[in-house]
């Protein structure tokens, strides 16, 4: 390689770290014969909120707590705030916040004595931001962590996390088995922090309407790898729901089915359904070209959720048709 | 809290930010947000909202795009002075929406009179004063 190669690469190299919070390739994470990730790549901008979403078993789980160190990676590379994939330095730890929704915290201590155990291990420990997250959450420091419920359990150990300011805080499924009013307050305070510090949230979810209000972005994983990642505008943009009704039955050319829609139907002779992936607002679509004389059309948006469980069934049927 | 002109609550189904787009389209059809109204800061947006900081950046940046909102130096965001467009705009614009609502009530069994009365009760509940139109009587 030629120095000015060299240089060049370390150019881009510098440049990406300055952007994203997160830069992973190929990850790779194996439990004895089970590919739990499989060179997943991930990249997350500074000051955005990523979800991860995917079927029980894609992955999610096993890449938050790789990227937190809880497992090795067997294979990959990249870095998180610019500390190398696997760091266990105490600087990177304090820069990251985790919490999970099986996250043990000690249950004899009172909340109290648990801030006073993690403060003088964080230098940027915030008392301020601290009071002013147990006043939100509406948590008395008397209160016993073994007593706590699971909306105050978890606000508990969102707030273990939140109070020394992490640059980037990772979170596992936060709203699994809370209520509505619970999760519009933890909804509220990762808001509330995002907007004043452009903090960078990953997230996993399973609770997709959460989702579609916190985050901008989106990674879908799907048996170990990532079948997308995008931000959330532009994958509701791509994605539009078209119902067709032909003047004349059996018109289509299957031929000139396009292969970026995905679960097209006939709902009956000249009435069909189907998922464009590939909307371009500025070159919309003319479906008379697959469907010959159109007697009425119509398309619509999708929420996140629509899209997510489009995407799910189509791979379903991907895998049946091999 | 600021005076927030116009109520939204996200609900599953449509994105989150076509909602609120769709909320503020509303806000000033009915008279709720008039010319020059100060608009919500995109943090004091999100915040009420419930929306990512970025994607109420984009809402913001959309409104001011298409002449709903403007920017005015040292006085922030405002809603933008009403746009007069031409006969054959609107009717372009209009085309589509219109075509949806006579499908959908020409498979419901409607009238053309009973959705011309249905328009017009709509038209009236998105007007301030609640002044019957005069050409009407």
């Amino acid at each position: 390689m030629t120095a000015g190669k060299t240089s060049h690469l370390t150019k881009n190299l510098i440049h990406k770290m300055t952007n994203l919070a997160i830069d992973i390739q190929d990850l790779s994470v194996t439990f004895k014969d089970f590919k739990a990730l499989q060179k997943l790549k991930l990249q997350v901008a500074k000051g955005s909120a990523m979800a991860l979403l995917g079927q029980n078993g894609a992955g999610k789980t096993t890449t938050l707590r790789t990227l937190v160190n809880i497992y090795a990676a067997q294979q990959g590379s990249g870095s998180l705030l610019g500390f190398p994939l696997g760091s266990d330095s105490s600087e990177f730890f304090q820069k990251i916040g985790y919490v999970s929704e099986n996250q043990k915290l000690p249950s004899r201590w009172t909340i109290a004595k648990l801030i006073d155990y993690l403060r003088p291990q964080y230098p940027n420990w915030d008392d301020e931001l601290c009071q002013s997250l147990l006043e939100t959450f509406e948590l008395s420091p008397k209160y016993r962590i073994g007593q706590l419920s699971r909306g105050m359990f978890m606000k508990t150990a969102l707030l273990s996390s939140m109070a020394y300011r992490p640059e980037l805080l990772i979170l596992d499924e936060p709203f699994s088995g809370l209520d509505p009013l619970v999760r519009e307050e933890l909804i509220d305070a990762i808001l509330d922090l995002m907007n004043g510090e452009n903090w960078t949230v990953l997230l996993s979810s399973h609770d997709v309407h959460e989702v579609e209000q916190l985050c901008d972005h989106v990674t879908i994983l799907n048996h170990g790898t990532t079948l997308l990642s995008e931000s959330l505008e532009s994958l509701q943009t791509r994605f539009r729901l078209w119902n067709i009704t032909t003047q004349a039955p059996d018109t289509v050319d299957p031929e000139k089915v396009p292969s970026t829609w995905i679960l097209m139907k006939a709902l009956s002779p000249n009435s069909w359904t189907f998922i464009d992936t590939a909307h371009d607002p500025a070159a919309p679509l003319d479906p008379s070209s697959v469907f010959g004389p159109l007697a009425g059309q119509e398309n619509n948006s999708l929420s996140l959720k629509e899209i997510y469980l489009a995407l799910a069934k189509n791979q379903k049927n991907l895998r049946r048709s091999f | 809290m600021e005076h927030f002109p116009f109520k939204i609550e996200i609900q599953p189904g449509s994105p989150a930010y076509e909602q609120v787009i769709h909320a503020v389209h509303r806000a000033i059809a009915c008279g709720a947000m008039r010319a020059g109204d100060p608009f919500p800061s995109v943090r004091a947006l999100s915040k009420s909202v419930r929306i990512n900081p970025n994607t109420a950046h984009k809402v913001v940046q959309a409104l001011i795009q298409e002449g709903t909102l403007e920017v005015i130096p040292g006085r922030g965001t405002r809603a933008a002075a009403f746009q007069e467009r031409s006969t054959e705009d609107r009717a372009k614009l209009l085309a589509e929406p219109l075509t949806n609502l006579v499908i959908e009530a020409k498979r419901l069994g409607s009238s053309k009179a009973e959705l011309k009365r249905l328009i017009d009760d709509s038209w009236q509940d998105l007007t301030p004063n609640q002044e019957p139109d005069p050409q009407d009587d």
